[in-house]
């Protein structure tokens, strides 16, 4: 082994160790679940992810002060925001990834009711199909032993209730309440309407998912440019004159204030497009 | 200033020792004070304290502020006490008065919207309810899961459908009660799925479901335009800030180059 591969091999361990001592248990949870759909990052991707946000943080903050310590401060800054941005990341896929089981366990329930005739037997055919996945796969199985040992559904819907906070899960657990309840009175054209329902909410939300990356595209590119406008101020008034300014204090300031306000912007438009995946 | 901390004074230990007892004032005079209250105070406290806030506390509250404003304005001018004082310490009283109604009337305009999208939410599990029971026992029976804000005007509802009102004017009242997109709409609707008999019940629900489903597509399209809109907002302000920051510092470094 060389003296590369050994610093590197040392540099994932730190890494590591401090991720499994301060990193809390439901982003854990969040990750581990990316990494089994295979959308995590490799190691490989997170070196190249830094190496490209150090280095441009570094080259821009350079073209707007000409000042190396600056711009090492400004570099270790930007390496400091990767974390939020993979934690924003996993948040939006596992919750993309929850709505997509929720509309599974949904149309998949209605359509075993259909054959069984029975709410229970419904989720049993479903938990067997093998069409779920951890953690709802758990949580229909809570359901079904719950509802066994109560002899009744109303708990097993509470619990997935409150776990999945859904319209469509609510609405087609009410549904279900009242025909295990009261009989199955004329319940297929309602059924029959309610995967209707869920389709359109499917469509609509992958519609507006694409309609989102869109935007989002053109932010961040919007948003990177804009560090660039400082090279038109320099063209403008000239390199030596703008040496000369960055002499001035109060310059300086104003122009650590664009940096910084342009960042925070992208931040908070990152966290809007990652947050609220449009399910409901 | 001497006069006004000797008259807080007084009126602290009196108020103290309970000798006066300004809330004992206001509830002797509450029919008085009642003439005063709004009639859209109770709807609004309710949207925003949610059902359990005591009305008559708040209500209380702001007469007692109000009252507090008048005497402390008072006692600041008590030197130079005339008529037009007296008027201004009257206006400043009305507007602390008026103050916490309009704060909550400007957070239910603010909430409006988001009123206006749980209505076909609310709807769809109403829908699911009347599969099996009459309309108005599906009403009383979705209190439970309602919205809050929808709670007052339900129970409201069910008691005029109990005390015999079989008319259409219980559920315009509840419509006007939450004028929000297709209330009146949807309200007339579900006061004609309660009076069909029960062989055409089946055809006028599945007309009612597939109308609640097209709201509530349509208030699921408005929320998507708005996040849309959002974005763009925010990519505006982005460019407006940075841009105009930019630009604003390459007029400061020629306005210096001016000056060297």
């Amino acid at each position: 082994m060389n003296k590369g591969e050994s610093v590197y091999k040392f540099i994932t361990y730190q890494v590591e160790v401090a991720y499994e001592k301060y990193a809390p248990y439901s982003f854990k949870v969040i990750r581990e679940k990316v990494k089994d759909l295979g959308l995590e990052y490799s190691a490989r991707q997170y070196i190249t992810q830094i190496v490209i946000f150090s280095v441009g943080a570094f080259a821009i903050s350079y073209l707007y002060f000409y000042n190396i310590f600056v711009s090492i401060v400004y570099a270790l800054i930007a390496m400091g925001i990767i974390p939020y941005l993979a934690y924003l990341r996993y948040k939006r896929i596992y919750s993309e990834f929850i709505f997509e089981q929720i509309q599974v366990y949904t149309t998949n329930t209605i359509m075993e009711y259909a054959t069984t005739e029975s709410f229970v037997k419904a989720l049993e055919g479903v938990y067997a199909s093998g069409v779920l996945e951890e953690p709802l796969l758990s949580d229909v199985r809570y359901m079904i032993d719950l509802a066994y040992k109560n002899g009744d559904v109303t708990e097993s819907i509470d619990y997935m209730n409150s776990k999945y906070d859904y319209y469509i899960t609510r609405n087609m657990h009410q549904l279900f309440l009242q025909i295990t309840r009261e009989g199955a009175r004329e319940a297929g054209q309602a059924l029959e309407n309610m995967l209707l329902d869920i389709d359109m909410l499917v469509e609509n939300v992958y519609r507006d998912r694409m309609d989102r990356q869109v935007f989002h595209r053109s932010f961040v590119q919007y948003g990177l440019m804009l560090y660039l406008m400082i090279m038109l101020v320099q063209y403008l008034l000239g390199i030596d004159t703008y040496l000369k300014l960055l002499e001035q204090n109060v310059v300086v300031l104003l122009l650590h204030g664009v940096v910084l306000f342009n960042s925070l912007f992208l931040l908070s438009g990152e966290k809007y497009y990652n947050e609220n995946v449009g399910g409901e | 200033m001497e006069v006004l901390l000797v008259g807080a004074i007084i009126l602290f230990i009196l108020e103290y020792d309970q000798i006066i007892s300004s809330n004992k004032f206001i509830k002797d005079n509450e029919q008085y004070f009642n003439i005063l209250k709004e009639t859209d105070y109770v709807f609004y406290v309710r949207a925003k304290h949610g059902e359990d806030v005591d009305v008559e506390k708040l209500f209380s509250l702001r007469i007692r502020n109000a009252l507090v404003a008048f005497v402390i304005f008072i006692f600041v001018f008590i030197a130079q006490l005339n008529f037009i004082n007296f008027i201004a310490a009257i206006v400043i009283s009305y507007f602390v008065y008026k103050m916490q109604y309009i704060t909550l009337r400007n957070h239910y305009k603010r909430n409006l919207h988001e009123i206006d999208m749980m209505l076909p939410y609310y709807l769809k599990s109403l829908e699911i309810l009347i599969q099996h029971y009459t309309a108005p026992m599906a009403l009383s029976r979705s209190i439970q899961t309602a919205p809050p804000i929808f709670k007052p005007g339900l129970r409201e509802l069910i008691a005029k459908i109990d005390a015999g009102d079989s008319s259409i004017e219980p559920y315009m009242a509840f419509a006007k009660e939450y004028p929000v997109r297709d209330s009146m709409r949807m309200m007339r609707l579900l006061y004609r799925l309660g009076l069909g008999a029960q062989e055409n019940k089946q055809e006028q629900l599945l007309m009612f479901s597939r109308t609640v489903s097209a709201l509530q597509n349509k208030a699921r399209e408005q929320r998507y335009k708005e996040r849309l809109g959002n974005m763009e907002k925010r990519t505006l302000i982005m460019l407006v800030v940075t841009g105009g920051g930019t630009l604003a510092i390459l007029l400061l470094s020629m306005l210096m180059i001016f000056q060297f």
